[in-house]
């Protein structure tokens, strides 16, 4: 039986696929668990098997972020959002499937970014460690790779550019939380900050538990920028 | 298609750019759709599609543009021309389009083939020319063959040759049975394009006739002859009953008059005729005199 995907996710796979930026963005996503991997076997680890899963999604965050935000962003760029809406006249059919496209192949970089990362770990370090420990690492990271391809989606679109997209959440990750963790370490505000939770998310050593409730936490400011993207692209004069 | 466009409004803060819009368009017509800079066309064909909010509604067929089935299949629309990725190339463009209405690549090769950029179809349309851009944009609006073909200005940048090619394409196509919505500045092009005229000023409506009918409305045909001696002839025409006034040393306009009757006049006044044209009223002409006061950015005169 032949698997009859909807057109707006057609349309946007070909459109994904003829970008020739978006085939070296994932390649780059994959390049990082390579320099991350080869950084290891420099330098040695102590959990070359349960690092190796996320040793990648540190640098390929924004670069998950490049791709999110560009799925709309370049719309508004090439001034090509209103042939997009009179193609898809129901708004969140077409938003839907930029977001499903995107996430799909952050997911599919990130797999294969964990896969080589764990190889170059095993070398380096050891091989202690579950395999359902290394899953829901994987998962972790995939999710929060996905979760940065969202957050500069949504943040393109309310800003109707990419640079937007892109540049706001690394400004929050690198700068913002930074600062603010060093002024209060310890406080509620430094407990809700989205990046501080996703790289909660993919420690070693916290609980798989626990990681997933600082994923929760990050995937709450993924989704809120997702809806008020959604909401405001939905309504707004394109 | 049958498109009932049924009170369309919206305001950009105080300044009201459509204020209630109506009028419809019928399969097999070619409908023009004329205004002045900043009367509102524009503005009225995104709120037809549902791109800008406002007041109004849009029936295509008495459903809701994003009712349709297929949106693609129905109306095909092109607003900008320029409106592309300008690395992805012809072929790959249409064929991502192509998702959105299920034709296949034989389809694409085809619109590529009718628009005229078969040689073009491997390049990516950065470097295109308004012309070209134009193309390309007729080509995605058309790749399904919609039922409804809507234009914003599709004639701008084309040079003569190409402007003669898509009078004759979209007559044809309208004449094949679809619905077919231009809006174009080029009042003497539209005069040959078009059946029938919607003409907006300052947001309204003020025409929504035939062409001919918008013509003889809103012109005058006259006649005019030239004599060595019009003012003999402005005295023999009187009895008659014409109306006549001078243009250059020569020339006398006479109103209300056919060729014949003028003629004869002047004959039997024993004047030479040097010149006896009819003069129908042109659309350029027709257009102005009615958006005289509905011009939103008119320019100064010249000083003579």
């Amino acid at each position: 039986m032949k698997l009859a995907l909807p057109p707006a996710f057609i349309y946007e796979w070909r459109r994904s696929r003829s970008t020739r930026s978006t085939i070296w963005l994932l390649a780059l996503i994959v390049a990082s668990a390579i320099s991350t991997g080869v950084n290891e076997l420099a330098n040695g680890t102590e959990e070359g098997f349960l690092s190796g899963a996320v040793g990648h999604v540190s640098a390929a965050g924004p670069v998950a972020a490049i791709l999110g935000a560009m799925a709309i962003g370049t719309e508004f760029r090439w001034n090509t959002i209103r042939q997009l809406f009179i193609t898809f006249p129901r708004r969140y059919v077409i938003l839907t499937a930029k977001i499903g496209v995107i996430a799909g192949l952050v997911a599919a970089a990130s797999l294969l970014g964990s896969v080589v990362g764990t190889a170059f770990g095993v070398v380096s370090g050891d091989a202690v460690g579950s395999i359902p420990d290394w899953l829901g690492l994987s998962l972790r990271g995939m999710l929060v790779l996905i979760g940065w391809a969202v957050i500069a989606f949504g943040l393109a679109g309310l800003g109707k550019s990419t640079i937007v997209g892109v540049a706001v959440p690394i400004a929050v990750a690198f700068l913002v939380e930074v600062a603010l963790l060093q002024v209060a370490p310890d406080g509620l505000l430094t407990a809700v900050l989205p990046f501080v939770n996703a790289s909660e998310a993919l420690s070693v050593q916290v609980p798989a538990g626990e990681a997933f409730e600082h994923l929760a936490v990050f995937w709450a400011w993924v989704l809120l920028s997702l809806g008020a993207c959604m909401f405001v692209l939905g309504r707004r004069d394109a | 298609m049958r498109v009932d466009v049924i009170g369309l409004g919206k305001s950009y803060g105080k300044k009201r750019a459509v204020d209630d819009v109506s009028f419809s368009l019928h399969p097999g017509r070619l409908t023009g759709f004329l205004g002045p800079n900043g009367s509102g066309k524009s503005t009225t064909m995104r709120l037809m599609l549902g791109l800008d909010a406002g007041e109004g509604r849009t029936e295509w067929d008495g459903q809701q543009f994003k009712d349709l089935p297929t949106p693609p299949r129905a109306v095909g629309a092109h607003l900008d021309a320029k409106a592309f990725n300008p690395k992805r190339n012809v072929r790959e463009h249409l064929w991502m389009q192509a998702a959105a209405c299920g034709v296949g690549r034989a389809r694409v090769d085809e619109v590529i083939e009718t628009v005229g950029l078969g040689s073009v179809a491997t390049q990516a349309p950065g470097g295109f020319s308004l012309g070209m851009a134009q193309r390309f944009g007729l080509a995605t609006a058309l790749l399904a063959e919609p039922e409804v073909l809507m234009l914003d200005e599709p004639a701008n940048g084309l040079d003569p040759q190409s402007i003669q090619w898509l009078r004759e394409f979209l007559r044809a196509y309208a004449h094949s049975g679809r619905t077919v919505f231009v809006s174009s500045h080029l009042l003497a092009e539209m005069q040959l394009m078009a059946d029938h005229l919607i003409v907006i000023g300052k947001g309204t409506v003020l025409a929504d006739d035939s062409v001919s009918n918008f013509l003889a409305r809103q012109g005058t045909s006259d006649v005019l002859v030239r004599v060595p001696d019009p003012t003999a002839l402005m005295t023999a025409l009187t009895p008659a009953g014409l109306q006549a006034s001078f243009e250059g040393s020569d020339g006398l306009v006479v109103m209300g008059a056919s060729t014949e009757q003028v003629g004869l006049i002047a004959h039997q006044g024993g004047q030479p005729v040097r010149e006896l044209v009819s003069r129908t009223p042109s659309l350029e002409k027709a257009f102005m005199d009615l958006t005289r006061e509905a011009e939103e950015y008119a320019g100064k005169e010249m000083a003579s």
